[in-house]
């Protein structure tokens, strides 16, 4: 079966990392995904709309712009990867960053990933939110409700 | 002026404005702005030589627009903005409130200095850059460099040329302008730093390594360029303050200021006049040229009166009301379409009021109002949140709006704390 684990900016790690190393042996592999939220850069793209006659965004700042938002993933993957396997888990590890909105792109990718498993934080950010409706952000709303297959909310403690 | 030119001018404004706001056929504004100035000549509410005459007189205001887009684009170039934000993250400590603090320093310095727009266009996409790089949310960072832009554009007669343009109407000395706005600004920008801290709070919980982050390239690709920049920047800002004291023209001072930075850039083989112009937004000054005409033309027309005494009326005697009125106006009707022509016509809707009226008072609300006002719909004015509705009837993806939350609740205290300010500094 193959585990996808999503991790996000400031997920407790050690935690979701914790529940993979707790998986049956059946696991064939973990693939590690992070998605860039590209809602905020498409906001300010919007917001640029209100200078008239502003110059596009230079090709190297674009550039410059994408990589770095590729290099944050890989090193939150970094992160993921080294509490995984702290954790425990000796098995095959895969890791890919996504571009597009989390809760969607999330749900695609574990479409096309063929995966078993969804395992996610319950809401981004290192410390729990206390129980009651805000408990559960809205990615992890998206992805329980739409998933193609199971899924491991967990709560993080700081 | 006869019955059928006051009408003409009337339909022509409208039109023009409403065009601005729609972009008929994705029309672009300084389009629609020389097409109604064309209109506005043809129907005889403005002369021919009227018309030109205005343009040549406003040369101080061009002049300003090119020297600053110039200096902006130099002073990126040569990695200036890349290096404060990097110099940003790592004094913060590992702290996202100090980071976030740090950067609407930066945004304080850069919009007083080098205006709203270089500080909204250019160092917003640097800071994005480097929070993604360091992992962090984007959102409130991004924020804070455009709200901080608007909000810190008052501080200096040049940090907005919405400034140049209230002042070559109604001059002041650089005395009276700090006296009345720089606490007017000081004020705004408390308000908000304390509301991004707080309405940002669960997002700057985390701390951060900075390790992560490279050496910015310039200062390594080209150090002697970036040194002398800087030198050049600092040089820059003396000369603004020493021009607005001695009432020289700031579209001089921008454009030397250009010229010997881009000399700069040359002697060092770094400078690329293709890409130059490309970062030049050439638009303004179409849009500008065009509502100057416009404008005049309702002016001419006796409707800006009308204006005037709606603007009188709601000001009553009373300086705390006064200061409310005119900036309230100023606020609203850069929203309604741009500041640019809803400065325009307050200008002459005060210039119409009787000797006696308290210009002074109103021109500086509207500096306030005008400046600060594009926060509530930071997506642009009302006329940008138009174009957005119908892009977005037409399927395209149009994100969630929090740019106009954040505006809808940051702005109006900011407008009020700064208004409050220019009522105590002696309204």
């Amino acid at each position: 079966m193959r585990v996808l684990l999503a991790l996000g900016r400031g997920d407790a790690a050690a935690w979701l990392a914790d529940a993979v190393a707790r998986l049956p042996a059946a696991t064939a592999e973990v693939v590690l995904v992070h998605v860039v939220d590209l809602g905020p850069r498409q906001e300010w793209e919007q917001a640029r709309e209100r200078f008239v006659g502003r110059a596009p965004l230079s090709p190297d700042r674009r550039a410059a712009l994408d990589e770095a938002e590729r290099a944050g993933g890989e090193a939150i993957l970094d992160q993921g990867v080294a509490a995984v396997r702290a954790a425990g888990y000796g098995g095959p590890l895969a890791r890919q960053v996504l571009r597009g909105r989390p809760e969607r792109t999330l749900v695609e990718a574990a479409g096309a990933l063929g995966a078993g498993l969804v395992v996610l934080s319950a809401r981004e950010g290192a410390r729990p939110a206390p129980p009651g409706p805000r408990s559960v952000g809205h990615v992890a709303r998206f992805v329980v409700d739409h998933a193609p297959c199971p899924v491991l909310l967990v709560r993080g403690s700081a | 002026m006869a019955d059928e030119r006051v009408i003409a001018a009337g339909v022509v404004a409208a039109a023009t404005l409403l065009a601005v706001m729609l972009r008929p056929r994705g029309l672009a504004e300084a389009a629609s702005a020389l097409l109604g100035a064309a209109l506005m000549v043809v129907a005889g509410a403005v002369g021919p030589r009227e018309a030109a005459g205005l343009l040549l007189d406003a040369w101080n205001v061009f002049g300003f627009f090119l020297g600053l887009m110039l200096i902006a684009a130099a002073a990126d170039h040569a990695g200036v903005f890349d290096v404060l934000a990097w110099q940003a993250a790592r004094r913060a400590g590992g702290s996202q409130r100090r980071l976030l603090v740090n950067v609407f320093a930066i945004g304080v310095v850069l919009a007083a200095f080098l205006s709203n727009d270089a500080t909204a266009l250019i160092l917003t996409p640097v800071v994005y850059t480097l929070v993604a790089r360091l992992g962090l949310p984007a959102r409130p960072y991004a924020f804070a460099c455009t709200f901080i832009a608007d909000t810190a554009s008052f501080l200096l007669p040049v940090s907005n040329p919405i400034n140049i343009l209230v002042l070559q109407r109604f001059p002041q000395p650089l005395g009276g302008y700090l006296q009345h706005l720089l606490p007017a600004a000081l004020a705004a920008i408390a308000v908000n730093v304390a509301a991004f801290l707080l309405l940002f709070r669960n997002d700057l919980r985390r701390g951060f390594d900075v390790a992560a982050l490279p050496r910015p390239a310039a200062l390594d690709r080209a150090p002697r360029l970036f040194r002398f920049t800087v030198l050049g920047l600092v040089a820059v800002g003396a000369a603004y303050l020493l021009a607005a004291w001695q009432g020289w023209p700031l579209g001089a001072v921008a454009l030397a200021g250009a010229a010997v930075l881009l000399g700069g850039a040359a002697r060092w083989g770094e400078l690329a006049a293709e890409r130059l112009a490309r970062e030049v937004s050439w638009g303004l000054f179409g849009f500008l040229a065009g509502f100057l005409v416009v404008v005049r033309g309702v002016e001419n027309a006796g409707l800006t009166d009308l204006l005037g005494r709606s603007l009188a009326a709601l000001a009553g005697s009373d300086p705390l009301r006064t200061t409310l009125a005119a900036v309230l106006a100023a606020a609203v009707g850069a929203n309604l379409v741009n500041n640019l022509p809803a400065t325009l016509i307050q200008l002459a809707a005060i210039d119409s009021l009787p000797a006696d009226a308290p210009r002074t008072l109103l021109a500086y609300g509207t500096i306030v109002g005008a400046d600060l006002g594009p926060n509530l719909t930071t997506v642009g004015s009302l006329a940008t949140v138009l174009w957005l509705l119908i892009l977005r009837r037409r399927g395209l993806e149009v994100t969630s709006g929090d740019y106009f939350r954040v505006g809808l609740a940051t702005t109006p205290a900011m407008l009020l704390a700064a208004a409050l300010a220019l009522w105590l500094t002696g309204g």
